[in-house]
């Protein structure tokens, strides 16, 4: 829009500065070669006229009136295109400041969006090293709670076993000495007496 | 197996095979020295008996023989020899050395028992605590307090879970 200003102020100054000229070159060509005829005196007596009319004096007076006219015209077209020319600096800074800002949201838009992927992707990465690491914590706990949980089996297993051995050990320490063979006598009987059918058929039909 | 039946038996004493050598040795004995002092008297049948031990003694009485006679001789060794060579052998540990009563209550359990000329062998496992370990030609009877302990390990275990329950 204001270069279409810009493109009619400077036509209308062309415009004006083209009638000018032809207004000046229509007043100095009016004088040619004169007929010799009847006419001529007439003519003779109106070009006396003309030239008494349009005298250097008047001419002069004309020619100020329009130079006068022209530097009005000038002055005003040059006021015109200095008001145009502050607009259409006024809106080409605008225009400037607008693209400006536009280019510098997109390039802001785009530097946050890469921002943003580049932050998601390390969110990502963050997780799936998290993920990774819980899981393998998990699993850790998983080993070792079942190493824990053998490891104690075993001994409760070892205990087991040995605790017979363990018992007889003390009670054998404790009253070993105590018991008299005497004592164990009707024990040990009873237990003959138990195993005896086993003992008279090993010895009967063993080796 | 068995010995033949000469209608003789084993006295309470003789325990084992040791026992059995020594009563067998001994009735040699006696019969070479009945032997030596027929010879020494030319033909006169000996009138008395040297000094007896007390296993051959209760040996004698038992099966009411007369050294004197050389049949009963005979039969006593062809007894003895029998039983050494066919009676059955037990072996039986304690934790400690029995005493001879208990020796004897324990044989006479076994000759009425298991074998009426059984032989025993005493050993010692002062690791059995109480009772004792029977072991025949091919089996294993542990009587012992140990193994009685090692049956009831389960008894042992429920009672220690019960007490883990209640504490």
């Amino acid at each position: 829009m204001t270069i279409w200003w810009l493109a009619f102020t400077i036509g209308s100054l062309f415009a004006a500065t083209v009638a000018f000229i032809w207004m000046a070159l229509r007043i100095n060509g009016g004088t040619g070669p004169k007929k010799k005829t009847g006419l001529e005196s007439v003519e003779k007596a109106a070009e006396d006229d003309v030239e008494h009319i349009f005298n250097s004096t008047f001419r002069e007076e004309l020619r100020n009136r329009g130079r006068l006219h022209f530097e009005k015209i000038i002055s005003e077209n040059a006021m015109f295109l200095q008001q145009d020319l502050r607009l259409t600096t006024s809106e080409l800074n605008g225009y400037m400041k607008d693209e400006i800002t536009r280019n510098l949201k997109e390039e802001f838009a785009k530097y946050e969006q890469s921002i943003n992927d580049a932050k998601q992707l390390a969110i990502d990465s963050i997780e799936k090293t998290n993920s990774a690491i819980d899981e393998q914590r998990q699993q850790l706990g998983q080993q070792v709670q079942q190493q824990i949980m053998t490891e104690k089996q075993q001994l409760v297993e070892r205990f087991e076993q040995n605790m017979a051995d363990i018992i007889n050990h003390y009670v054998l320490a404790a009253v070993g000495d105590q018991i008299d063979l005497n004592d164990q006598l009707d024990y040990i009987l009873a237990d003959l007496e138990a195993n005896r059918e086993a003992i008279i058929e090993d010895i009967m039909h063993g080796a | 197996m068995a010995p033949e039946k000469s209608g003789l038996a084993l006295p309470i004493v003789v325990v084992g095979t040791v026992d059995l050598n020594r009563l067998l040795r001994e009735i040699k004995k006696v019969q070479a020295s009945l032997q030596a002092q027929l010879l020494r008297s030319e033909g006169h049948v000996p009138q008395a008996l040297p000094k007896l031990s007390q296993i051959l003694d209760e040996f004698v009485q038992l099966n009411k023989l007369d050294l004197l006679q050389v049949a009963d001789q005979k039969r006593a060794i062809r007894f003895l020899e029998d039983v050494r060579d066919h009676a059955p052998k037990i072996h039986v540990s304690f934790s400690a050395d029995p005493s001879p009563q208990f020796m004897s209550k324990l044989t006479f359990w076994f000759r009425n028992n298991i074998h009426p000329t059984i032989l025993i062998t005493v050993g010692l496992q002062p690791g059995i605590g109480a009772g004792c370990v029977v072991r025949t030609a091919n089996k294993y009877f542990d009587l012992s307090l140990s193994k009685s302990f090692q049956d009831s390990r389960e008894l042992l275990v429920q009672q220690l879970q019960v007490s883990e329950v209640v504490a």
